[in-house]
């Protein structure tokens, strides 16, 4: 089978179709009904502005979002918020401040020395045991 | 183009808008004879509007064409959302009406059976060059592929129909 027997079959079933298209006419007036039911051109200009003024809502809200950010985060605000944290004690801290809590906290210091016992005090303590 | 040329020019390529809507639909004539409404429906509105670039037909072409890809894609999410609520109708696949089976010779029929066999692309891009009797890179423009690989589908598409007809007629 070559091509001009493949148009062949292609024109025989071109020639069986075209008997069965439906009316042009009744197609036609089908979709102007249609279209005048959708609003058709009339509605594309409401609807594109509709779509811009969305678009332009986004992107003040972003903008008014992006800005309010930008104060919050100024270097004075946050070197104020920094020593808050620093010098922030917690209200429960004294329930950690236990008796005794010094021994842990200072070192322990020896003292001087007791005074050496001279050799008097040896032989009275001795004749003190006999 | 002034609206009475349009709706004139529309006539004349009418039968073979709605054959080439039939095309992208598999030879369902509820689904094709809907794509060309919405073709038509497009065109009043101005959703698809001639600018020229082409010619009258390959444009015409072109929108039936996107009109018929967009409305599978719909059947797809339809379908897939049937599936999930599982308590929709699952729409099947494009079935052959007995009004499709009927109508024409056993000849053309022998004629879509074997074209449905064949790729969608493949499918297309015979029934824009032998049926619409367009050149290959019309046909590409219409279906928004390079001329490279339209022609390799025309080949391909042309080698297996020669193949499914011969086996059906012998």
């Amino acid at each position: 089978m070559d091509d001009p027997e493949l148009e062949r079959e292609f024109s025989i079933a071109r020639r069986e179709a075209q008997r069965r298209t439906p009316e042009f006419a009744r197609m036609w007036g089908e979709a102007g009904r249609i279209s005048a039911g959708s609003g058709g051109r009339s509605a594309r200009p409401i609807r594109l502005a509709a779509g811009a003024a969305a678009i332009l809502a986004v992107t003040m809200a972003g903008l008014l979002l992006w800005n309010g950010r930008g104060t919050r985060t100024s270097p004075r605000a946050a070197a104020e918020a920094e020593a808050t944290i620093t010098s922030w004690k917690a209200p429960t801290d004294f329930l950690l401040e236990t008796p005794g809590i010094e021994i842990l906290t200072t070192l322990p210091a020896i003292g001087p020395a007791p005074p050496f016992p001279s050799a008097e005090d040896t032989s009275n303590e001795a004749s003190h045991v006999n | 183009m002034n609206p009475g040329d349009m709706t004139s020019e529309l006539e004349r390529l009418h039968a073979d808008a709605y054959a080439w809507a039939l095309a992208c639909c598999r030879w369902d004539r509820e689904e094709g004879t809907e794509v060309l409404q919405t073709t038509y429906v497009k065109v009043l509105d101005g959703r698809a509007r001639f600018e020229g670039r082409s010619s009258f037909r390959t444009w015409l072409f072109s929108v039936i064409f996107r009109t018929a890809a967009e409305r599978r894609r719909r059947l797809v999410v339809r379908s897939l959302r049937s599936h999930w609520s599982r308590n929709g109708h699952v729409a099947g696949p494009p079935s052959e009406t007995p009004e499709t089976l009927l109508a024409g010779s056993e000849r053309s029929r022998d004629l879509t059976r074997a074209l449905r066999r064949l790729s969608a692309r493949q499918r297309e891009v015979l029934h824009l060059v032998f049926y619409q009797e367009m050149s290959v890179e019309e046909a590409s423009k219409v279906l928004g592929i390079t001329l490279g690989s339209a022609r390799t589908h025309y080949e391909r598409g042309k080698r297996s129909l020669r193949r499914l007809l011969t086996e059906r007629r012998d």
